[in-house]
This record gives C-alpha cells, sequence and structure tokens, in this order.
C-alpha cells in the first residue's frame, strides 16, 4: 500500500504602477511603468508504503502490517524583482522602449545573488515618413527595429550553493550510529546566467496586405553559462554543483514570408520561415576540452561537437586481414620494443571495424578522435504552412524541418554489442557480419560485453536531418442555411493527420528524439465541431 | 484622478510586500555546512561518515570477493581476470574514487574539528582517529595503484574539486603520510572504547596498521617493534590481544568482538544491506540443499576445491587425495567416479559412492 501526497504552491505578488501621456501637441506619446515583484514556490512531499495487507479488500495504509518506509521532502525556491520601463514615441514614427530589471534570487548566496538586466529597443515606422508617400499605393508598412539587451537565468538547484551534509551511517556495538558527510558540494560563486541579444529586423507589408514579411539578423552572447563540468575524481564521490563557466555566441538569421490572396471563391495563403543558426563556444577553459562522451566542449568550436573516431574500413576479407598484420608489423619500436598498435582497442578480426590512425603515430588510441560536424543542435530549420478554402471546405498544413545536424546513434539496443537484457535493433541483426555471410556487411559482428566495435566513430554517425507533415486538416463547415433552422449557429466535421509523414535517412525511431526513446505521437482524428 | 490612484496602488504594494519571502533559503532535508560542525556530537556524526566509506562495495564492502582475482577462488572481477580492464572500468575506477571519498571525508573533518566545541583532549583524540581512517584509506589506495597522488587537510574540496590534478606522489612519500598519521594515532588513541562505541580505531589498531605498512614496505625491524607492542604489551596498557579459542566462531558475529580482533568493519544484521555487509547474497548459493528452486545468494565468489586442499588434515599433517583415495591426483576418471552425482527433477537421485568417505574426509 502506497500513499503518495505533494503540495507544490506558488505565491505571486506583483506591484505596478503605470502613468501614460502626451506632450508637445500630441506629438511625444510618454509612458512610463515601474514595479516590484516577489515569488516563492514550495514543493512539499509526503510518501509512506507499507507492505502485507491483511486482506486484498482494505485499501488504506491503516490494513498493512508489513515493513513500512516513509519519506517527506520540502524545496523552497523565492525571488524578487525590481523592473522598469520608458516607452518614448515621437509621431508614431519613431519608437523607443528602455527597460530595467534587477532580480535577486534564493539560489545564490548574499554577494551573488542580485542580477540587474538593461535593454532597449528602437522601431523607425519609416512607412509614415512624408518621403514614403509615392510608395504608399503598393507598400503597406514598413519597419526597421533595433534591439539590444540582457536576460538572466538562475537554472540551478535550489540549494546548489550551498554545501550540504546527508545521512551516512555507521554501526557501533550492534546499533545504528548515525553519520553525517558531506555528499554535496557547493559552489558558493554561482551567480546568473546572463544572455545579451543584439537584434536587427524588418517588417513589411505590400501589395494591398496580400505579402508580409520579416528579416531578423541576431547576435545572442551568453555569459556565464551554468554547466556540469566533469571534476577530477579524487574530490571523492559527492556532487558536483553546476559552474558558470563559459561564454556561447549564436548568430543567426530568421526570415518569413506570407502570401495570402484570393481568387473568386477559392482563398488560400502560403508561408514559410527559415532560420540558420550558428552556435560557438567563445570562452571556455583555455585549449582544454571537457568530452562527454562523444561529445566535447572546447573554445571555437559549437557545443557539444562530436569528437569521435574515423573509420577506415570493417575487416571482411583476407586483404583486410593482411593489412591489418601490416599495420602491427610496422608499429613504432620504443625502447628497442616494437609496439603492439592495437594495445588499447584490441586487434581488430573479422567482422571489425578498424580506426583511423588520424595523429599518425602508428598506434590506434583514444588519441585519433577528431572534431567532426557542428555540434548537437540542428544549424537551419525551416517550415512551410499551406491554407486553401473553398465555400465550405478549408484545408490546412504544415510542414516542418531541420537540416545540418549529425549525432551518434548509438545506445544499447542500436549497437553490435550485445548486453544481458538488452534487444538489438533488426536492422543491427540482420546487417551484422558473421561467418558465411554472402556478400558485404553492413555492421560490425556481435560481441557479447565487448565494446570494441560500438566505440564512438563516424560508423555510428547520422544525418539526423528531416522533414515532417506535422500536421494535414481538411474540415467542411456545412452551410448555415441548413443548420440555422435547427438551432445551431455553425457545424464543422473535419478531419486530421499529425506527424504522419516524415522523410528521413536517419535509422532511430523518430528524428525528433534521441536514441532509442519514445518517439513523438502518430495521430489522426476526425472531430465536428458545433457552435450554438 | 490619475494621481491618487497611484497613490493607492503604492499603498496598497507596500501593505502587499512588508511580508517579504526569505531568499536565505537552507536545504530541509540535510545539514549544511553552515549548521555543522558545533556540538561534540556532530564530530561524533561526522566521524561515523569516515567509518561508512569502509562499507562501500568498491572500498571494502565486497573485499571478501577479492580473492576472485586469486587461484582460490572465482567469480566477480571477470574483467581483471581475462585481462580486459582499463582505469576505466567501473571497478577500477571506482575503487580509486571511492578510497579517495574516504580520504576527502577524513580531511573535512581535520579541517572543522577545532570549530566544534569540546576539550582540546577530545580534538586531539577526533583527529588521531580521523588520521588512522586516512592512513588507513591511503594504505589501501597504495596497495591498489601504488603511487597516488596526495590530498590532505589543506585542500579543501569544496573550494577546490576541480583542480584537484596533483601527480602521483612517489611509494614512499605516501608511505610517510600515512606512517606519521599512525604514529599521531598510535599516540593518540584510547586502547579501548566503552560498550557503546566498541568497534571504534584503538591504540592497537594503530600500531597494528603501522606494523603491517612496515612489513608490507620490508622494514622488518620497525614491524616488529609495532607488533610486539600490541603482542607483549610491555608497557601494560592492557590490549589484551589474543587468539580465539573456537576458530569456527570466527565466522559468526561473535567474531568481531573477540580477542582476536584488532580492527574490523562493524555490521548489524537484517534485511538488507544498509547497516551489513552482502555476504550471503554475494556468497550464497542458487540453489538451497535438495529442495529445487533458486537460492537466494547471487554466488558471485564461489571458493574453488583448491583452496579446501589448502586444509590440513585434523593431526596437522599436509592433505593429499592420494592417501585418502589412490590415484585420484592422476586419473580424470577416478575424480569423476568419486564426485558424479546424478540429479532428477531437482532431486538428487543417486549419491556417489564414496559419499560417507568424502564427508569422512572434509571433516
Amino acid at each position: 500500500m502506497y500513499n503518495y501526497n505533494r503540495k507544490i504552491e506558488r505565491y505571486f505578488m506583483d506591484a505596478v504602477a503605470r502613468y501614460e501621456t502626451r506632450f508637445f501637441d500630441n506629438r511625444l506619446d510618454f509612458n512610463i511603468m515601474g514595479g516590484i515583484s516577489q515569488e516563492q514556490r514550495k514543493d512539499r512531499s509526503f510518501s509512506a508504503q507499507k507492505y502485507d495487507l491483511l486482506d486484498p479488500s482494505l485499501d488504506v495504509i491503516g490494513g498493512a502490517i508489513g515493513e513500512s518506509t516513509t519519506t517527506g521532502g520540502n524545496s523552497i525556491w523565492a525571488m524578487r524583482s525590481v523592473f522598469g520601463r520608458l516607452n518614448l514615441g515621437w509621431d508614431d514614427k519613431y519608437l523607443l522602449e528602455l527597460n530595467l530589471r534587477g532580480d535577486a534570487s534564493s539560489r545564490f548566496l548574499k554577494d551573488k545573488r542580485w542580477g540587474y538586466f538593461p535593454s532597449a529597443s528602437a522601431a523607425w515606422r519609416i512607412d509614415q515618413e512624408e518621403f514614403m508617400d509615392g510608395t504608399r499605393s503598393w507598400l503597406d508598412a514598413l519597419k526597421l527595429r533595433a534591439s539590444y539587451g540582457g536576460l538572466g537565468n538562475n537554472d540551478v538547484g535550489n540549494y546548489d550553493a550551498r554545501s550540504t551534509y546527508a545521512q551516512s551511517n555507521y554501526v557501533l556495538n550492534d546499533l545504528v550510529e548515525m553519520g553525517l558527510a558531506q555528499t554535496g558540494l557547493a559552489n558558493t560563486a554561482l551567480t546568473w546566467e546572463t544572455t545579451y541579444i543584439a537584434n536587427l529586423g524588418l517588417d513589411f507589408t505590400t501589395l494591398n496586405s496580400r505579402l508580409s514579411g520579416t528579416l531578423d539578423v541576431f547576435n545572442k552572447e551568453t555569459k556565464d553559462i551554468l554547466i556540469s563540468l566533469p571534476a577530477p575524481l579524487v574530490h571523492g564521490n559527492s556532487s558536483i554543483p553546476k559552474q558558470n563557466s563559459a561564454i556561447v555566441v549564436n548568430n543567426g538569421v530568421e526570415v518569413s514570408l506570407n502570401w495570402n490572396d484570393k481568387i473568386g471563391d477559392f482563398r488560400y495563403s502560403i508561408g514559410g520561415n527559415f532560420t540558420y543558426i550558428q552556435n560557438k563556444v567563445k570562452k571556455f577553459k583555455g585549449d582544454e576540452m571537457a568530452i562527454n562522451g562523444a561529445t566535447m566542449l572546447v573554445e571555437g568550436m559549437p557545443i557539444n561537437t562530436n569528437y569521435i573516431l574515423l573509420v577506415d574500413r570493417m575487416i571482411q576479407s583476407q586483404e583486410d586481414l593482411d593489412y591489418v598484420q601490416k599495420l602491427v608489423d610496422n608499429a613504432p619500436v620504443v625502447d628497442g620494443k616494437k609496439v603492439n598498435p592495437f594495445s588499447s582497442y584490441k586487434r581488430p578480426e573479422m567482422g571489425d571495424l578498424l580506426y583511423k590512425d588520424t595523429d599518425g603515430n602508428g598506434i590506434f588510441n583514444d588519441d585519433d578522435r577528431v572534431a567532426v560536424g557542428h555540434g548537437d543542435a540542428p544549424r537551419f530549420m525551416y517550415g512551410i504552412n499551406l491554407g486553401a478554402g473553398w465555400k465550405g471546405f478549408d484545408f490546412s498544413t504544415l510542414i516542418q524541418g531541420v537540416a545540418g545536424l549529425n549525432v551518434i546513434y548509438k545506445d544499447s539496443h542500436f549497437s553490435p554489442t550485445v548486453t544481458y537484457g538488452n534487444n538489438i535493433n533488426k536492422t543491427i541483426a540482420e546487417g551484422r557480419w558473421h561467418e558465411g555471410i554472402q556478400g558485404k556487411a553492413k555492421y560490425p559482428r556481435l560481441l557479447n560485453g565487448d565494446g570494441r566495435n560500438s566505440r564512438n566513430s563516424d560508423w555510428w554517425l547520422q544525418d539526423k536531418s528531416f522533414l515532417k507533415i506535422k500536421n494535414i486538416q481538411l474540415g467542411y463547415t456545412i452551410p448555415k442555411s441548413a443548420v440555422n433552422s435547427i438551432g445551431i449557429e455553425r457545424i464543422r466535421v473535419y478531419g486530421s493527420l499529425e506527424n504522419f509523414f516524415t522523410f528521413t535517412s536517419y535509422k532511430g525511431i523518430d528524428p525528433e528524439v534521441n536514441n532509442t526513446a519514445y518517439p513523438t505521437m502518430r495521430q489522426a482524428s476526425i472531430g465536428v465541431n458545433v457552435s450554438f | 484622478m490619475k494621481f491618487n490612484r497611484l497613490i493607492i496602488i503604492y499603498i496598497l504594494s507596500i501593505v502587499g510586500l512588508t511580508s517579504c519571502f526569505d531568499l536565505e533559503q537552507f536545504p530541509h532535508d540535510k545539514v549544511s555546512t553552515e549548521t555543522f560542525w558545533k556540538t561534540e556530537s556532530h564530530a561524533k556524526q561526522g566521524m561515523m561518515g569516515i567509518y561508512n566509506i569502509m562499507k562501500d562495495e568498491n572500498v571494502f564492502g565486497a573485499y571478501y570477493l577479492q580473492d576472485g582475482m586469486s587461484d582460490i577462488a572465482h567469480g566477480h572481477f571477470e574483467s581483471q581476470v581475462k585481462g580486459t580492464y582499463s582505469d576505466r572500468t567501473g571497478q577500477v575506477k571506482d575503487k580509486w574514487q571511492r578510497t579517495y571519498e574516504g580520504v576527502a571525508r577524513t580531511n573535512i573533518l581535520l579541517q572543522n574539528v577545532d570549530r566544534v566545541d569540546m576539550p582540546e583532549e577530545t580534538k586531539d583524540m577526533y583527529k588521531a582517529e580521523a588520521r588512522f581512517m586516512r592512513a588507513f584509506y591511503y594504505f589501501h589506495l597504495m596497495d591498489f595503484f601504488g603511487e597516488v597522488p596526495i590530498y590532505d587537510e589543506t585542500t579543501i574540496v569544496a573550494d577546490d574539486f576541480m583542480n584537484m590534478k596533483k601527480p602521483r606522489s612517489s611509494v614512499e612519500d605516501v608511505r610517510a603520510l600515512v606512517l606519521d598519521d599512525l604514529l599521531f594515532a598510535s599516540q593518540n588513541l584510547p586502547v579501548k572504547w566503552d560498550n557503546a562505541n566498541t568497534g571504534r580505531a584503538t591504540k592497537g589498531a594503530a600500531y597494528a596498521l603501522s606494523g603491517k605498512v612496515k612489513l608490507y614496505a620490508k622494514d622488518y625491524s620497525g614491524a616488529i617493534k609495532d607488533f610486539e607492542e600490541i603482542v607483549s604489551d610491555a608497557s601494560g596498557k592492557g590490549y589484551g590481544y589474543k587468539l580465539y579459542p573456537e576458530y569456527a566462531d570466527l565466522f559468526t558475529p561473535v567474531a568481531h568482538s573477540s580477542s582476536e580482533m584488532i580492527f574490523s568493519i562493524q555490521n548489524k544484521g537484517g534485511i538488507g544491506t544498509s547497516y551489513g555487509m552482502a555476504f550471503a547474497l554475494r556468497l550464497g548459493n542458487r540453489a538451497v540443499g535438495d529442495v529445487s528452486g533458486a537460492g537466494g545468494g547471487w554466488n558471485n565468489g564461489v571458493p574453488i576445491s583448491t583452496l579446501v586442499d589448502m586444509y590440513e588434515n585434523k593431526d596437522g599433517s599436509v592433505f593429499n587425495w592420494d592417501d585418502n583415495i589412490p590415484g585420484y591426483n592422476e586419473s580424470g576418471d577416478i575424480r569423476k567416479e568419486t564426485f558424479l552425482a546424478t540429479l532428477e527433477k531437482g532431486i538428487v537421485s543417486k549419491y556417489p559412492d564414496r559419499k560417507d568417505q568424502l564427508i569422512e574426509i572434509q571433516d
């Protein structure tokens, strides 16, 4: 019998004052706002568990007589903010906005608590100018925007700035003796992660509002990024806090265009958007890199760039075996002894991968890893939406895609290393090398508990670009004259397909999730909207 | 009118915000550095945390399975036996990390014990106890890794955890630290603890470990001096160590408080492994007697017959199979015939003919 009770309380308090007026014959629009706010989040939980119900018909903890366990927790987080905004507008042509906010978070120690984040933005409605009178017949609106500002992030554990002790008991004289040990290390220097964004944009509407679009160029610089870094193991076993460690820059362009028009009874619209982002680690730890599985962080490269081995070939013939023998024969000599080039990776046999000796020292090991790709975020993202309507019918579809993303796809299922308790993906099982195979194999031989072929290498690198038709919807609205007589305002029947069509070369279940995880759902639905 | 509204808003906000949410938050389920290291019971709790690490499976918690790497048992250390292990192998990496956790805990105590409100001599006793444990952990690290980096109480882990990249110190330097810690421990630890504290490190334990460290370093005269201190007890401190008369009882819970025990990891029986070590689980058999079905054990460490055969006969003479069953050492057929039993439906249907003789031999 298990009872669980969790209560999350959030308290908000805001006080905001605004003042608005106009000066100079109403030409200057003046708008000022100031406020303070505070927020608190309490998360309390309690659970109790007791085994051995006296009888299956009983349904409360009191009906159990066996071993019992109870747990309880409480976690509190609070934040206090002050903020102010000033808006100025001249003739509705020149617009200026200034913001300043200060935030204090309970997650940081007193002297690191406050973060101040100013921002400013300006806009120029070019179409309102007199010199644009000549274009008014075809240009409906044109606006130039520029902004620069900071934002704060305090995404760390509630108590990461406090070193904590947890129970770590021992036994003395056959009795449990309470012990405590520092199990969570604090980073007392934790503070706000700040992102500064500079943005330049252009909005336009033209051809009788049929064509509209925006163009944005941005530069986003995130400082003091809170990340978990691996610490030397000699620190012991206590958990390591996140640290304000890096600077990352994101540069990008965003374009969107929309067209909508009507031909007789037929209405249609076409919209598209496109984003290009390139990120780069600007400051990290000098030349030092932090390697985390198949990826690494290092200055001058995108975040989580693949740091992997390259595969020379899969050993599938006598010729390949001879080549391996040649590598052994030509191995470098150290202290008069010939080195075994495969001492760390094991000598490849039939059905094994032979990695590339990228550093050319004749020895195959982790030093042969190289940076590949552009990090773990897609560089190109795009979307297309189409809409059409004719009389009572309406149709819409949404297409989304990403490109420029190469990641390692390899987990306990999609791997030639068989482990106890995990099934092997069919693609791997059927494509594997085995004795007596006809032709070439696509994947290495299966090995039990031997990871020589499942090292992070470009063999397992896959293009994760995809194009998905996220949604298709077709609807029909029954003519008003037919339904009004029975007291109904509107009836629309529709059918829709979600996530039904995916175009990708990625071999995983779904390019939108990593490894073997729960994929995004496909959904087909038929519905009726009725309004009275 | 507008101005009045402003004033009202401000009054409301002042009233509303007088109850400020507290930005000084402390964990509710954990003690933090700010609140710890104040009373003697804190010092003792910190000390128990140091002892606790001994029970970690990667430190001493599964030490009894270590024989699996030798020729008297097998199991548990598959990659070591096959020779496929590396510094990334869990057992190797965890041995390093968890034993250093023990070192870190002793250092934290040494850094903070002076803040605790208790008499100076009690502080010295705590320092001696912590230094005994630090020596114990470093000796264990040397045993497995040889040269290891030295971190003592001058390193504050909470500040330096990202920069702990000292190179390995020579075995001599590590041993010097270990012996220095043990010297301090032997001078400041009590000969015996009261009943409630039975199991904590004693003066005798410090001498014994010091002797063992010297023995491993082939400093025989030094080792003899340390061992003689507690065996002959010339200064009459009352160590009281002597061999326990009942050998078999040393494998039961009475062992850890027996006269033969100098320092032992303290356990408490019961369900689960929180306060005991998982002997029965790790060493226990899958099958129980003649009854079909799996037993509770995992069979992780299995002694092999070499170990059994190493035992002497009752009269002290060396055991030899050939003396009991002629031809046993030479003939595989005779060995098979000696031990072959038949199992049917989980029940032994036929025992070997020599069953009674075998029982007699083992007895």
